[in-house]
C-alpha cells in the first residue's frame, strides 16, 4: 500500500444534525480512511476530534478546504507526524477523583498538580451537581515520582484545597464495572 | 472514555465501605515431605513452606498497597497433617505441629490451616494419634489450625469420631486454660469440609489440589452494610421490599468479588502459581462495622436472633452467592455468610442480652456457613454435651447436602454470662448458656456411624 498522510481533525459548531454525516462524507469523498474518532457535545457544543489517513497527494489544505465546503462547521486540520500505532497502556493507571464546592480554578488546580508531578491527564470529564462539582481524572503514574509519594502529596493537597480527593487503581474501576 | 456514575459508585465503595481482601491463603502438598522419621518430615516442610512462600506477604502487601485494597489476612493452608505423619506416634505428629508453627513465623503469615484428619467414616491409627495430639499441639504453638472432618452427605456421621472429639474440644480448652480456653479456638470440627476453603480455622489444602494454589476469601460484611444503609438512605425504606435489598446485596458482592478475583490472580500470577477459588463467605470481623449480626439489623430485626433472624440470614447468603458467583469464574470453598459469635461485635452483644441463643444460632446455621462458630460455652460442659452439640451442627450439614461446622469453646471456670476474651481478630464475647447440658450421654455412648442419607445414593 502506497504510504498515505494521516491527519488530525478538529469540527467545532453549534449541536445540530448533520454534522458527523457532512464531515466524514468529505473526509471519505478524498478517500480518507478514518482511524478513530471521538465526539461530544457540552452545554449545547458540538466537538469532535478524527484521525484519518489520506492518499499521499492529498495535503491538509485540500483537506481543510473541501471539509469547508461539505460542511458550515469550523474545522481545523493538522498533519499528524509518526505512526498510528496506538501507545502501549502503562500499567500504572489510575482513576482519580475529585470532589469539591464548585469554584474557579478548580480543574487547573488539579491539573497542575498533576502536572508538577509527571503525571500525565488521559482523560478527564466532570460533573456539576448543584453547587458541588466532581471531575474524573484517568491518570498514568507511570513517569510519577513514586506511588506513594504521590498518594502522600494528595493528601495534603486534599487538607489545602477542601477537595476530596480518592485514587484508585483503573483496573480495579475495570474489574468492578465490566461484566 | 470515563463515565462518571460508574467511578462514583466504585469511589464510594473504596472510601465508605473499607473494601479489603479478607483473606489470600497459599495452599500447599506436604506429601512429599514425608520421609521415614518425623524429625527429617518436619525438617522438610518447614524447607518447602518457606521456599514457597517466602515472597507471599510481600507479595500481598504489595498488590494492596498498588490496588488500594489491603490484604487483611495472609495465609497457609497445608495437606491434611494426618495424611503426611499417618505411622508416626503422637510426639512425632507434636514435632510436625512446631515445624508448621515455626515455618509460619519464618514466612511472616498470620495462621497456617491443616493439622487436620478425614474420619467421615472410620478413625485410622495415623487419625488417631494426630487427634490426640491436638490439644498440647494447639496449647503449645502460636499459629497452627486444626480441623476434624467428623461426616458428610456421602458416608453419614462418625459418632465415634465425634464422642471423641468432644473430649478433644474439652481437652484443648483445658491444655490453655492459662490463656481462657484458646487452643479450642483454633480447633473446628466439620462435616463436608471443602479442601480448597482460605478461611481459618478450618482451612485445608486437600489432596485433590495441585502441589500449590492461591485461593482468596473475598471481603467482610461491612461493604454489604454500607451499601443496603446508602440504599435504603437514598430511596426509603418505605419504597423498598426485600427483593429490592436482597438485589443490592448481589450488586455489592458482585463488585468486591471482582476486586478480590483481581488481586489474588495478581498474587499468584506473580509467584509462578495457579489460581485456586473464590470463597465468597462474609467473614465478619469484631471491629465495629464489620459484622453479618449489623446487616441483620439493617434488614429489619432489631435484636440479632428475634424472629426473622434466620429467613434474612437466608436470603442473605443466598443474595452473596448469587452476585460471587456471577462475577467470577472460579467460586468455591466455603462461600456462605458466617455467624461467628466472638468474632463478630453485634452477635456478641445479642449474647450479652440474651437475645440470642444457641438454639435460634442453630437454626440460623441451617441456611448459611459455617456453624456454630466461635461460641464461648462454660467450661464446666461435659464432653459427652460437647459431642452431642458437634454431632446436631454436623447433622444439619450431612443431610442439607452442605458443609457445617462446629467451633465450640468450653472456657475453663468460666460459667454461662462471664465475659471472656482472645483479643484481635479473635474477638470476645460473654459466655453462652448450654441448657439441657449432661442430658446427652446416652446417646453419644452408642457410638457408631449415623448413617448416610438416603440422598447420598446418586449412582
Amino acid at each position: 500500500m502506497a504510504e498515505r498522510q494521516i491527519m488530525v481533525i478538529s469540527v467545532m459548531d453549534r449541536d445540530r444534525p448533520g454534522i458527523v454525516a457532512e464531515v466524514t462524507e468529505g473526509v471519505s469523498a478524498l478517500g480518507g480512511n478514518l482511524a478513530d474518532l471521538r465526539e461530544s457535545v457540552l452545554c449545547g457544543w458540538f466537538t469532535m476530534i478524527l484521525v484519518a489517513s489520506f492518499p499521499a497527494d492529498v495535503d491538509a489544505a485540500r483537506v481543510e478546504q473541501a471539509l469547508a465546503k461539505s460542511t458550515s462547521s469550523r474545522v481545523s486540520v493538522v498533519p499528524a507526524e509518526g505512526s498510528m500505532a496506538e501507545t502501549e497502556a502503562s500499567d500504572q493507571v489510575y482513576v482519580l477523583t475529585a470532589v469539591g464546592r464548585d469554584r474557579v480554578g478548580l480543574v487547573a488546580r488539579v491539573s497542575r498538580f498533576c502536572f508538577d508531578r509527571g503525571v500525565n491527564i488521559l482523560d478527564l470529564a466532570s460533573h456539576v451537581d448543584g453547587d458541588q462539582y466532581t471531575m474524573m481524572l484517568q491518570i498514568d503514574l507511570a513517569d510519577a515520582v513514586s506511588r506513594g509519594d504521590f498518594k502522600a502529596a494528595l493528601t495534603r493537597f486534599g487538607d489545602e484545597s477542601g477537595l476530596k480527593l480518592v485514587l484508585q487503581h483503573n483496573d480495579i474501576f475495570r474489574a468492578t464495572n465490566e461484566i | 472514555m470515563i463515565r462518571s456514575d460508574q467511578i462514583l459508585n466504585t469511589v464510594d465503595m473504596i472510601q465508605k465501605e473499607n473494601l479489603d481482601v479478607r483473606a489470600v491463603t497459599m495452599g500447599i502438598s506436604l506429601l512429599d515431605c514425608r520421609t521415614g522419621d518425623a524429625e527429617s518430615t518436619a525438617r522438610k516442610i518447614e524447607e518447602k513452606i518457606k521456599s514457597l512462600a517466602g515472597n507471599f506477604v510481600e507479595t500481598c502487601d504489595r498488590f494492596g498497597g498498588k490496588y488500594g485494597v489491603p490484604v487483611v489476612n495472609k495465609r497457609i493452608s497445608v495437606t491434611p497433617i494426618a495424611h503426611v505423619g499417618a505411622g508416626f506416634d503422637r510426639a512425632g505428629f507434636i514435632r510436625l505441629a512446631k515445624a508448621l508453627d515455626a515455618a509460619a513465623s519464618a514466612v511472616g503469615i498470620d495462621i497456617i490451616g491443616g493439622y487436620s484428619a478425614n474420619v467421615e467414616k472410620g478413625v485410622g491409627q495415623g487419625d488417631l494419634n494426630l487427634i490426640r495430639s491436638v490439644p498440647e499441639a494447639l496449647a503449645t504453638t502460636a499459629k497452627v489450625c486444626s480441623s476434624i472432618n467428623a461426616g458428610s452427605t456421602r458416608h453419614g456421621l462418625n459418632m465415634d469420631a465425634v464422642a471423641l472429639l468432644g473430649q478433644t474440644v474439652k481437652d484443648a480448652a483445658e491444655a490453655s486454660a492459662d490463656a481462657n480456653g484458646f487452643g479450642a479456638a483454633k480447633l473446628v470440627v466439620f462435616a463436608n469440609q471443602p479442601g480448597d476453603n482460605p478461611f481459618m480455622a478450618g482451612a485445608i489444602h486437600g489432596l485433590g489440589e495441585a502441589d500449590a494454589v492461591i485461593n482468596v476469601g473475598v471481603s467482610g460484611p461491612g461493604v454489604i452494610a454500607r451499601a443496603l444503609e446508602r440504599k435504603i438512605e437514598m430511596e426509603g425504606a418505605e419504597s423498598l421490599g426485600l427483593d429490592d435489598l436482597a438485589e443490592e446485596i448481589k450488586q455489592a458482592t458482585f463488585r468486591v468479588t471482582r476486586c478480590g478475583e483481581l488481586i489474588g490472580r495478581k498474587v499468584a500470577e506473580a509467584l509462578g502459581l495457579p489460581f485456586g477459588v473464590v470463597d465468597l463467605s462474609l467473614a465478619p470481623t469484631p471491629s465495629v462495622g464489620d459484622s453479618v449480626g449489623e446487616i441483620l439489623k439493617i434488614l429489619g430485626v432489631d435484636d440479632v436472633g428475634a424472629p426473622g433472624s434466620t429467613a434474612i440470614v437466608a436470603m442473605l447468603n443466598d443474595a452473596v452467592k448469587k452476585g460471587g458467583s456471577f462475577a467470577s469464574p472460579s467460586v468455591g470453598g466455603l462461600s456462605g455468610a458466617f455467624i461467628p459469635v466472638m468474632e463478630d461485635s453485634v452477635l456478641a452483644e445479642a449474647a450479652e442480652t440474651g437475645c440470642l441463643t444457641l438454639e435460634k444460632l442453630e437454626a440460623m446455621t441451617c441456611v448459611c456457613s459455617v456453624g456454630l462458630d466461635m461460641v464461648p460455652i462454660p467450661g464446666d460442659t461435659a464432653p459427652e454435651t460437647i459431642a452431642a452439640l458437634i454431632a446436631d451442627e454436623l447433622m444439619i450439614g450431612v443431610i442439607n447436602c452442605k458443609t457445617t461446622a462446629a467451633r465450640l469453646i468450653p472456657v475453663p471456670g468460666k460459667a454461662a454470662g462471664e465475659f471472656v476474651s482472645f483479643g484481635g481478630l479473635f474477638g470476645a464475647s460473654v459466655v453462652m448458656p448450654v441448657r439441657n447440658s449432661g442430658k446427652s450421654a446416652r446417646f453419644v455412648r452408642f457410638g457408631g456411624r449415623i448413617p448416610a442419607p438416603i440422598h447420598s445414593l446418586k449412582n
